[in-house]
């Protein structure tokens, strides 16, 4: 007659074994999505800094991480070739960190390019306005100038028509 | 009593051409400021030899490598579509029956990637990438070199990466890839004037048939 423990242990095993062979044929697939994941991730954030930049803004500082980020994603696919998991794991989350940081960012980026981009828009036109004044301003002198130089022209020629006449 | 300024009709015809002439130059200046007409939008990819220079791209300028024996490339990259564009260089290896990418329909080659090497790039902004590599491995198989180890800048690659018959006809094959925002995903061709392009370049190479260095 089988003892308990036995019999538990025989209900038990082909339960554990299932779990196992589950555990087994997730964890690829889980490091597969992870990756998924934070290339989607990184596409994610690419987008919102290029509407910054397709808004007429600027957002360098951004840029810079955003980059950081991809090569810390390099960088894991390094260590994970070595076998190094855990490191590779750890540099995942930390390219994951940045980005999320630079997501968070983007709104006062974008609210200080639109700023800039109106600053810049004012600026201009404000410049056209004050060369069109300033042109304007120094024709006229230049167009006085002129009628009294040929006034002063015509007196002169008058003065001496009426010497050689006396 | 005060002098009332008086301007001939003449010059006053004068002044109002000349304020009308100076408004649609200041304004097309800053039109063209803001504004800016574009470019020519393109991307371009090289690799060039072991000083940055298109020479040398083979130790001792051999291209029959040894195991063991490293060569130095540099790949660039070039970003002339006015505006930030997310790229990624993807290296493969093939022999000479394996397909190539085709540039014309903007297929890539369907052989999987060994490496990427991703960056987002400004505007009129220049990658450059330090490619370095040796052949860690070979198998021989009758009249075929199996390459079944490389090491790509401290990423170690093993399996059957690729054979070739009697070592010869081995190519590194860079392909251009950019994020497509439409599509929000990766895509070997892009929008230019006059259709889609593609880029990408190979460089060839030997593998001799001893084992070691």
């Amino acid at each position: 007659m089988s003892s308990p423990l036995h019999i538990f242990a025989r209900s038990i095993s082909p339960a554990l074994l299932f779990m196992i062979v589950l555990l087994v044929l997730t964890v690829p697939q889980a490091n597969t999505q992870a990756s998924e994941d934070i290339a989607t991730l990184s596409y994610q954030t690419f987008n919102r800094i290029s509407a910054i930049y397709q808004a007429g803004g600027e957002a360098r500082d951004l840029v810079d991480r955003l980059n950081s980020a991809l090569q810390l994603i390099q960088d894991a696919h390094v260590k994970r070739s070595q076998g190094d998991e855990a490191a590779a794991k750890n540099l995942e989350d930390q390219a994951r960190q940045a980005m999320n940081e630079v997501n968070n960012e983007v709104p006062t980026a974008q609210q200080r390019s639109e700023r800039e981009s109106r600053n810049k828009t004012y600026s201009v036109l404000i410049s056209a306005i004050f060369v069109t004044v300033i042109s304007t301003f120094a024709f006229c002198v230049a167009l006085r100038g002129w009628r009294w130089y040929e006034k002063s022209k015509l007196f002169e020629m008058r003065i001496v028509e009426k010497k050689a006449k006396d | 009593m005060r002098r009332r300024l008086k301007i001939s009709s003449k010059d006053r015809r004068y002044l109002i051409a000349f304020v009308i002439a100076v408004t649609l130059i200041t304004s097309g200046s800053a039109l063209y400021t803001l504004n800016p007409p574009p470019s020519e939008q393109f991307f371009a990819l090289w690799v060039l030899g072991s000083h940055a220079k298109t020479e040398d791209y083979y130790p001792d300028n051999n291209p029959n490598l040894k195991v063991a024996e490293e060569v130095n490339w540099t790949i660039g990259v070039y970003n002339h579509m006015g505006s930030l564009e997310y790229v990624v260089v993807r290296v493969k290896l093939l022999n000479s029956t394996q397909p190539s990418p085709n540039q014309l329909v903007g297929s890539p080659s369907p052989a999987s990637p060994l490496f990427e090497f991703t960056r987002v790039l400004l505007d009129n902004e220049t990658l450059t990438i330090p490619f370095e590599w040796k052949i860690t491995n070979v198998t021989l198989e009758r009249q075929s070199v199996l390459i079944t180890g490389l090491s790509l800048n401290q990423l170690q690659l093993g399996g059957e990466l690729v054979k070739a018959l009697s070592g010869r006809n081995y190519r590194f094959v860079f392909e251009l890839w950019v994020l497509d925002a439409r599509a929000n995903d990766l895509s070997f061709s892009w929008s230019g004037m006059g259709g889609r392009h593609s880029a990408w370049v190979q460089i060839w190479f030997n593998v001799t048939r001893t084992i070691s260095a």
